[in-house]
């Protein structure tokens, strides 16, 4: 490597650990929150009644430049036909502005247990079906499970632990009616 | 014909272990906080003894010296009732397990008596039946009397146990219950733990004798050390992770109880705040580690604080945490961090342990796991993030020697029933991990090194202990510190001094390079995608799983960066677009 290669390195840049981390993750929280009551609509709208949903914290970007991320994941019962459920659903999504991307195309599906990845703005949604083997064991294998994330969800915090500080931001995300 | 059906006895029921954990604990508690007044005691009279300047003469004197007597006299009292504290505390754990245990032995005996009363109806309703009921019969009763056998060997086994629990207590106490006792350097010592004590190896003898010794030892000679030299067994490598997790968890509630006070007193010192700080960060990860329970799972590993040691290295600390456990998983993981990384970043640490964890059970075979963080090296504080400051390899060389022994530490523990072991460098941990595979022949299975400055010592993956078959590699084409290391024909440190040595991710080192980038990428090298190799479901966290599982060459490769004579070095995953959440890509876990 030259020179001009190491002036490079030193020009690139990296994100800046923000005043008030609580507030960007409680905002990014609100999005996500809020993606996952109209999910929630969404399952009801297709059939599927028996929903839960969870807000979680989860650290991102690890030591020596940590952060702290929100998601929600949505656990539904779908029954032993995958597909209908699945099909019911990318329905009512795309009527409520979900987008379908190309993100699984490399992945050898099993029809009858389909996937899919969908975003609104800079929110994106996984759906996948049939849950999966944790440990040798099944979970969730009538189920749709659905995860929600949104774009530059990592925030940067201080340095040791800051995690503790925002754990209380999880939640039970409960239906808006 | 008459055929005789030989029914076993009934089994006479077991007295429950008499006594009450919580009131033990209770009053472990009480006896600390007696212990902690007297500490403060003596550290206040020797301030008192120390020369003022507005007294001076015999009488200051003679004060001075009574003073320091009298903190001198108070001091060992002070530490005797420490050990009898921690000695009730080890009781009322050890009296929680028998209580369980026999609860246990209950309901087997109560299961035995029912299968038992079945058959003697089964016995009496068989009038003229054929050979083959008979044999049945026959066969059932058989099995019962070897139930029997086992249930009763079970409550010869407790009733042992509970005397020897008793007798410690009673051994704790009648060894502190006068003054002259109190006073001793062994006061509060039971003579089951000075006996044992005295044949303790030393450290230099390895840790293969320290587990034999620790093997030679009766449950009650354990309970006794545990409760007695916590602070010698909690880092002796070779013992079982369980017993090193009993000693320092009693060593971490003794300081918390201790500083705390000492904090709402207004009596800690300005030495003890830094300590202070440390158990208190060991205790968030420690939770975070037992609290675990893999999202949308009921999969709940539980935690090991494998080492403790607030005091090492001028006050930064050494601390490792488990999730999952090492004594008896299959695949057992060691995550060695790298620069800047203290005590306090542990809660972090065990994070990433957990979803380790979860990556390497939700893309499994279904083998056990543990999954551990492990501060046990001084790491080098420079301030690589705001100026690009490289440190030296001199905290590498010395941490690959300390990570040498801790894994040899964990193979000696459980010589009988080799895990598959990973260890896993991460920055400056991965020089630190290559040193000690280069230099020490560190003994696992396999290596993964992740956002690395460079491989030290080894000039090529087959210099590593493990063989070049062996060692991974992930870089996120974006890490700057990933930048840092050495490849093609003209070499960084040779010419800036930046790297630490290779880098692994190169062609000419020769490891296995494995899919390391992230949807979240920067558009060019920066510090944050340097920290990405554990977030779940990413690239990188997946094929740690894989590796950790046992399943290396199942990772999803990445094609190595080369350094072509004509300009600089080129990586070909910088324009493959990333990917999260793909099931085997980037897939980690369930959602939750």
């Amino acid at each position: 490597m030259g020179a001009v290669g190491i002036l490079a390195l030193l020009l690139g840049g990296c994100s800046v650990t923000p005043a008030d981390p609580r507030a960007e993750l409680e905002a990014r929280a609100a999005t996500i929150d809020s993606a996952a009551q109209d999910v929630l609509d969404s399952l009801h709208a297709a059939g599927v009644d028996e929903a839960t949903a969870k807000g979680h914290v989860d650290g991102c970007q690890s030591e020596p430049a940590p952060g702290v991320s929100y998601r929600a994941g949505i656990a539904a019962k779908a029954g032993s036909d995958l597909a209908s459920a699945f099909d019911a659903l990318v329905q009512q999504l795309d009527a409520s502005g979900w987008k379908p991307t190309d993100a699984y195309r490399d992945v050898k599906i099993d029809p009858a247990k389909p996937m899919g990845r969908f975003t609104r703005d800079d929110v994106t949604l996984d759906v996948k079906t049939g849950g999966g083997s944790v440990g040798g064991k099944w979970y969730g294998a009538d189920e749709m499970q659905l995860g929600i994330t949104i774009k530059d969800g990592c925030v940067r915090v201080p340095d040791g632990g800051y995690i503790g500080q925002v754990r209380d931001l999880e939640k039970d995300i409960l239906p808006r009616s | 014909m008459t055929t005789t059906i030989n029914i076993p006895a009934v089994i006479d029921p077991v007295d429950r272990p008499e006594g009450d954990p919580a009131g033990s604990e209770s009053l472990a508690t009480s006896l600390l906080s007696g212990a902690v007044r007297l500490t403060e005691f003596s550290e206040e009279a020797l301030l008192l003894a120390e020369s003022k300047w507005y007294w001076a003469g015999k009488a200051a004197e003679a004060y001075g010296d009574h003073a320091k007597n009298f903190a001198q006299r108070h001091q060992p009292m002070g530490e005797t009732l420490k050990r009898v504290a921690r000695g009730v505390d080890v009781f009322a754990d050890q009296l929680r397990t028998l209580q369980s245990d026999h609860t246990t032995i209950s309901s087997d005996i109560t299961s035995y008596h029912r299968e038992r009363a079945d058959l003697i109806t089964d016995v009496n309703l068989a009038g003229e039946v054929a050979e083959a009921e008979i044999a049945a019969l026959q066969e059932r009763a058989r099995a019962l009397t070897n139930r029997r056998a086992g249930i009763t060997t079970d409550i010869t086994d407790l009733q042992r146990r509970v005397t020897e629990n008793e007798q410690f207590l009673v051994q704790l106490f009648t060894g502190a219950d006068t003054a002259a006792e109190a006073s001793s350097p062994t006061g509060g010592i039971s003579a089951l733990a000075l006996g044992a004590i005295g044949r303790k190896p030393s450290a230099a003898d390895g840790p293969k004798a320290m587990n034999a010794w620790w093997n030679s030892l009766t449950e009650a000679e354990r309970d006794a050390l545990i409760a007695a030299y916590p602070d010698q067994l909690g880092s002796a490598d070779g013992l079982p992770a369980s017993a090193r997790d009993a000693a320092n968890r009693l060593r971490l509630d003794a300081d918390l109880a201790e500083l705390e006070m000492k904090e709402r007193d207004g009596t800690l010192l300005p030495e003890e705040k830094q300590r202070l700080a440390n158990a208190r960060a060991t205790r968030t990860a420690l939770e975070h580690a037992d609290g675990y329970v893999v999202p949308g799972t009921d999969d709940r590993p539980g935690g090991q604080l494998w080492l403790y040691d607030p005091d090492a290295f001028g006050g930064d600390g050494r601390v490792a945490i488990a999730v999952g456990d090492l004594d008896t998983a299959d695949d057992v993981s060691v995550q060695v961090p790298g620069i800047r990384t203290e005590m306090d970043d542990a809660p972090g640490g065990v994070d990433e342990a957990t979803r380790l964890y979860e990556s390497a059970r939700f893309n499994g075979d279904g083998s056990s796991v543990a999954t551990m963080f492990w501060l046990g090296y001084d790491t080098p504080a420079g301030d690589l993030l705001e100026w690009g400051e490289v440190p030296s390899e001199d905290r590498a060389a010395d941490g690959g020697a300390r990570l040498a022994a801790a894994v040899d530490g964990l193979r000696a523990s459980r010589a009988h029933d080799p895990a598959h072991m990973t260890a896993i460098g991460h920055s400056y941990g991965s020089t630190t991990t290559s040193y000690a595979a280069t230099d020490h022949g560190l003994a696992v299975d396999d290596i993964a090194l992740i956002g690395s400055p460079g491989t030290g010592p080894a000039d090529h993956a087959s210099d590593f202990s493990v063989g070049a078959d062996h060692v991974y590699d992930g870089r996120n084409s974006r890490d700057f510190v990933a930048f840092l290391g050495d490849e093609g024909w003209v070499r960084k440190d040779q010419f800036f001094d930046t790297g630490l040595g290779m880098d692994p991710s190169s062609e000419d080192f020769g490891a296995h390079r494995f899919q390391a980038e992230s949807p979240q990428r920067g558009w060019g090298p920066n510090f944050d995608d340097h920290s990405r190799y554990y977030d779940r479901d990413s690239e990188s966290l997946y094929n740690l799983g894989r590796i950790v599982d046992g399943h290396g060459d199942d990772t999803n490769s990445a094609s190595q960066s080369y350094d072509p004579w004509w300009g600089d070095p080129i990586d070909p995953e910088w324009d493959r677009d990333p990917t999260s959440q793909v099931p085997g890509q980037s897939q980690t876990g369930l959602a939750p």
